[in-house]
C-alpha cells in the first residue's frame, strides 16, 4: 500500500486563506484523528484531499501519483462527508452499487452493520433522520474497499448506543482488513482510544502532527501554589492558566526539563487528548 | 468506456427515465380524461394513426424538455453525485455526454417514427428527408445548452440568479432588435415577410458551409462543455 502525502496545500476563499501550506503524510493501515476546531479548514482538507475542490497551490500523491483527476489513485480514497451530496431520492442499495464501480464494496458485511442500525439497504438517504443518515453514510464508508477512509464527522446525530456501536465496527472492519481511516470529529474522548496518530490543525496550519501517544508523553497538566508552579515552568510555554485562591493550574504541551526538580505541593498529571487539544487551541488562554 | 462512466451513466439514466415515466403517465392520464369528457360531450374517437402520433409528439415532447432541463441544470448535481462515488471529472462529463448523446438519439427516434406513421398513408418515399440534418441539428443544440449548463455549474446561487435572470433577459431584449433591424433592412414592408434573404437562408440547410458550421459549433460547445465540467467543484453554498 502506498503512502499518502499532502505537499504544501493552501487553500484560500476570496481574502480569507483557509489552509496555508500544510504538509503531512498518512501511513498505511494506521487510523488517525483529523482535529481541529469550528472553522479551522478539516472540511476543506478534506475535499481537497478527494479532489472535490481545487487547492490554490501544492498537491495531493499516493506514492508517486498525483490524485487530482487520477482515476486510479481516487478508487484508493473515500471521503464520507457530512453534506449530502447524492439525489434526495437515492436509495442506500444503489449507491452501495455505484460504490462497487468504483471501490468494490462488501455487500453482505454492509446488510450486517445496517441490521446493526436499524436500516435496510432499500432506505432512501435523504428521508432518514440525521443520525441513521450518518449510520447508513458510515455503513457505506466502512465497506468501500479503498485503503484510505477519510470520515468527515461520523459521529454527527448519532446517539450514544449507535456510536459505540460505530467504534465497535470501525475496529472490526479494521482488524479485519487493515486500511487508513481518518476521522475528523470533535468528540475527541471517545475516539482517543481509537487513534494512532493525530493532525491538529489551528488558524490554518498544522500544529500538531505526531503519534497520539508521543503527544500525550508530553501533555501536562500542573498545578499547585501559583509561585511555585510559576518557578517550576518558567521558560516553557504555558498554554493554559487559571487560578482558584493561591491553587494554580497550567497547561504545558512540551517536554519537561529532566534536571528540574518538582517542588513539594506541585503536582502533574497527564492531559488527555481532549484536554491538550483545548490547550493548545485556546485562543487566549485562560 | 471504463465501468465507472457507465455505472454513473446508467445510475444516473434510470433517474431520468423515471422523469420521462411519470411526466409520459401524467400527460396521457390528461389526454384520456379529456378525450373521455369530449366523448361525453359527442366528440368522435380520432383515427389509431393519430393517436399513435399523437402520443409519439408527445413523448419526444417530454424527452426533449427533461434533455433540455437536464442539460441546463443538471450538471452541477450530476457533478455533487459523482464526487461522492469517487469519479473524476472527466469521468462526470463523460457520463453527462452519453445521457445527452442517447436523449438526442431517442427524440431523434421518436420523431422519425412519428413522420414513418404520417407518411405510411401517403407513401414512405420520403419520411426520412431532412433526417440527417434534424439529427446534427439535435446535437448542436443540446450541446450548447449543455455548455451552458456546465458553465452555470460554476457559479454560485447569486451568480446562477443574476446570470440565469439577467442573461436571458439582455439576450430577448437583443433578440428583439436584431429582429427589427432585420425586417427593416431586409423588406421595409412587415406584410411582405416572404423575402429573398431568409429563403436563401433556408436554403442554405445541408450545403457544405452549412455542416460545417454545424459541425464546429457542436465541436466548440463541446469542447467548453468539457472545460467548464473539468473546472467544477464543490461549493460552499
Amino acid at each position: 500500500m502506498d503512502k499518502f502525502k499532502v505537499r504544501g496545500i493552501s487553500k484560500r476563499y476570496g481574502k480569507k486563506r483557509v489552509l496555508d501550506n500544510l504538509s503531512f503524510e498518512l501511513e498505511p493501515a494506521k487510523i488517525y484523528g483529523l482535529l481541529g476546531r469550528n472553522g479551522a479548514g478539516k472540511t476543506t482538507l478534506l475535499n481537497i484531499i478527494t479532489d472535490r475542490i481545487f487547492a490554490n497551490s501544492g498537491q495531493v500523491l499516493l506514492g508517486d501519483a498525483t490524485v487530482a483527476g487520477n482515476r486510479a489513485a481516487l478508487a484508493q480514497i473515500y471521503l464520507m462527508s457530512e453534506a449530502d451530496l447524492v439525489a434526495k431520492h437515492t436509495k442506500f442499495s444503489e449507491l452501495a452499487t455505484v460504490l462497487d464501480a468504483t471501490y468494490g464494496f462488501d455487500f453482505t458485511e454492509a446488510r450486517r452493520m445496517l441490521a446493526g442500525f436499524d436500516l435496510d439497504d432499500q432506505a432512501v438517504l435523504a428521508k432518514l433522520s440525521t443520525g441513521l443518515k450518518t449510520a447508513a453514510k458510515l455503513v457505506l464508508a466502512l465497506n468501500v474497499r479503498a485503503n484510505y477512509v477519510f470520515l468527515d464527522e461520523p459521529t454527527l446525530g448519532l446517539d450514544a448506543n449507535h456510536r459505540e456501536l460505530f467504534y465497535q465496527e470501525l475496529m472490526k472492519t479494521y482488524e479485519a482488513r487493515p486500511r487508513t481511516f481518518v476521522i475528523s470529529t470533535h468528540l475527541i474522548n471517545e475516539v482517543q482510544q481509537l487513534l494512532e496518530g493525530v493532525i491538529i490543525l489551528d488558524d490554518s496550519k498544522i500544529i500538531k502532527d505526531q503519534p497520539v501517544a508521543d503527544l500525550l508523553a508530553n501533555a501536562y497538566e500542573i498545578s499547585g501554589p501559583a509561585a511555585k508552579v510559576d518557578e517550576y515552568t518558567a521558560g516553557l510555554t504555558v498554554l493554559t492558566s487559571r487560578q482558584l485562591g493561591k491553587i494554580k493550574t497550567v497547561t504545558v504541551v512540551e517536554p519537561l526539563p529532566d534536571q528540574r526538580v518538582i517542588p513539594d505541593q506541585v503536582k502533574l498529571a497527564h492531559l488527555d487528548l481532549q484536554h491538550t487539544f483545548t490547550a493548545l487551541t485556546n485562543k487566549g488562554g485562560n | 468506456m471504463n465501468k465507472q462512466v457507465l455505472t454513473l451513466t446508467k445510475w444516473q439514466g434510470k433517474a431520468i427515465a423515471k422523469a420521462v415515466a411519470v411526466a409520459l403517465a401524467i400527460i396521457i392520464g390528461l389526454d384520456l380524461l379529456f378525450g373521455l369528457i369530449g366523448l361525453i360531450g359527442g366528440a368522435s374517437i380520432g383515427s389509431w394513426t393519430s393517436m399513435l402520433t399523437n402520443f409519439l409528439g408527445t413523448l419526444s415532447g417530454i424527452l426533449g424538455f427533461i434533455a433540455f432541463f437536464w442539460a441546463l441544470c443538471f450538471p452541477y448535481q450530476l457533478f455533487k453525485s459523482g464526487m461522492a462515488v469517487g469519479a473524476t471529472r472527466k469521468g462526470i462529463w463523460g457520463a453527462n455526454a452519453i445521457l445527452l448523446a442517447v436523449m438526442v438519439v431517442l427524440i431523434w427516434l421518436v420523431d422519425l417514427l412519428k413522420d414513418l406513421v404520417l407518411y405510411a398513408s401517403k407513401g414512405l418515399s420520403n419520411f426520412a428527408d431532412g433526417a440527417g440534418i434534424s439529427l446534427a441539428t439535435a446535437f448542436a443544440g443540446l450541446a450548447t445548452v449543455a455548455a451552458v449548463g456546465a458553465g452555470f455549474a460554476l457559479l454560485s446561487r447569486r451568480g446562477k440568479l443574476l446570470v440565469g435572470v439577467g442573461l436571458p433577459t439582455v439576450l430577448i431584449f437583443l433578440g428583439i432588435v436584431a429582429l427589427r433591424v432585420l425586417v427593416a433592412v431586409v423588406d421595409k414592408d412587415p406584410n411582405r415577410f416572404n423575402n429573398h434573404a431568409l429563403l436563401s437562408l433556408s436554403g442554405a440547410a445541408g450545403t457544405a458551409l452549412f455542416w460545417a458550421g454545424l459541425i464546429g459549433w457542436f465541436l466548440l460547445m463541446t469542447a467548453l462543455n468539457y472545460w467548464f465540467f473539468t473546472r467544477t467543484q464543490l461549493r460552499r453554498d
